[in-house]
């Protein structure tokens, strides 16, 4: 048996310019509000944005932005990503209607390449992508099918996401691939400069506490408006910078 | 019509699997289609007839074969065909036609409820051989 998606995924991939996957090992650190925001920065800098939520388990990107799952994605010669905020936006949510999504490892690396072999990105110049916690299947996929990509990795400064911090790190240099650079989450100042100028690696910047973030969440202008989004302004130009 | 992106992918795939094995003309492309999936076969084909000229699989004749699709529980190791409990309600079957896994979502196993069940048979559109000279 030959399985058909790979290749197809392996050209779609290769068509978009910038990928950006933000990750870490620990769950609840922000990696969602940090994709999302960097998603929404960009295309508010005039950049032609993707928003991937790989987060099978735990989809949430479009609870952030306010995206109804009521409906399938427009198809046309494979699925068209849903407009909203200025990006276009794919996430399993669409498919499994907020219902739980058990399912193993293996599964779950055959729903990305069902995904991804039939979604167009078509302009997308830069695609951010959600990722789920740890360094299981969807960890392997990505650095497997994103080689090229410009890795975000966000922490928050506690000693446990900390340890989470260093080997994700790890594991991205020892695959050779480029990290951008860390978001410090949840943090009132840029605590691990020194352990991150050690590593080698960027400090992009630091966002403290938002008291009233749940708040501006559920929709485009609030999330836009929001105090997180203005602390990941600077880290997101950052990036921009740096990537091109 | 998703099934025109299912097409290039085989498409590209039998292409991409006939020059590592130097043919230089594909006769034959035996595509196994699952019935979990549910994919249109008339659209797949006819895109495929569409997007093949010109290419090494120019004159390929496409055979479908269509795979019934079977579960196994891996709680309590139960087995079941999809047509022993076919899936009526119409958003359930979209769903899991864009997105086969999605079928954890939607169905438990009839014996004990679990969703960890593996789909043995009949999940999507896969490539059994490529034939060529
Ligand atoms: N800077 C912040 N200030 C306040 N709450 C935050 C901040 N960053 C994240 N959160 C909250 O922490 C929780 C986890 O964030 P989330 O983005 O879902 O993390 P992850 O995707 O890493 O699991 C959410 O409830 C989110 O609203
Ligand atoms: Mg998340
Ligand atoms: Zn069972």
């Amino acid at each position: 048996m030959i399985d058909p998606r790979r290749e197809a995924v392996i050209e779609r991939i290769n068509r978009i310019p910038h990928v950006i996957p933000v990750l870490s090992s620990k769950g609840g650190v922000g990696k969602s509000l940090t994709s999302t925001g960097i998603a929404v920065l960009l295309s508010q800098m005039g950049r032609k944005v993707g928003l991937l939520d790989l987060d099978f388990w735990g989809a949430s990107d479009h609870i952030i932005l306010g995206v109804s799952v009521d409906e399938f994605p427009e198809e046309d010669r494979g699925i068209l990503p849903v407009p909203k905020c200025g990006l276009k936006f794919m996430s399993v949510a669409f498919y499994t209607r907020n219902q739980p999504l058990p399912m193993r490892g293996s599964e779950y690396t055959d729903a990305l390449l069902e995904l991804m072999a039939v979604t167009r990105w078509d302009d997308v110049e830069y695609l951010v992508i959600d990722m789920p916690p740890g360094l299981g299947d969807p960890f392997l996929n990505l650095i497997s099918f994103f080689r090229k990509g410009h890795y975000v990795v966000v922490t928050t400064p506690s000693p446990l996401s900390v340890m989470a911090l260093k080997n994700t790190i790890h594991m991205l240099k020892e695959q050779k691939i480029d990290i951008v650079g860390v978001v410090e989450n949840m943090s009132s100042q840029e605590s691990l400069k020194e352990f991150l100028d050690e590593q080698g690696i960027r400090h992009l910047g630091n966002i403290p506490m938002i008291n009233d973030i749940d708040a501006h969440m559920g929709d485009c202008e609030k999330f836009a408006s929001s105090e997180f989004i203005k602390h990941l302004r600077r880290p997101v130009e950052r990036i921009a910078e740096l990537i091109g | 019509m998703h099934e025109w992106a299912l097409a290039e992918a085989v498409l590209k795939t039998s292409i991409k699997v006939a020059k590592e094995r130097n043919i230089k003309k594909l006769s034959e492309v035996e595509v196994v289609l699952g019935q979990l999936q549910d994919v249109d076969k008339e659209i797949l084909e006819f895109a495929l007839e569409n997007m093949k000229k010109g290419t090494v699989a120019d004159s390929a004749k496409f055979e479908f074969i269509e795979e019934a699709a079977e579960f196994k529980c891996r709680n309590c190791g139960n087995v079941w065909r999809m047509n022993d409990n076919p899936i009526d309600d119409a958003i359930i079957k979209e769903a899991v036609h864009f997105l086969p896994e999605t079928i954890h979502s939607f169905l438990r196993c009839p014996n004990c409820g679990s969703a960890d069940f593996e789909v043995v048979k009949g999940r999507g559109v896969y490539i059994k051989s490529v034939k060529g000279e």
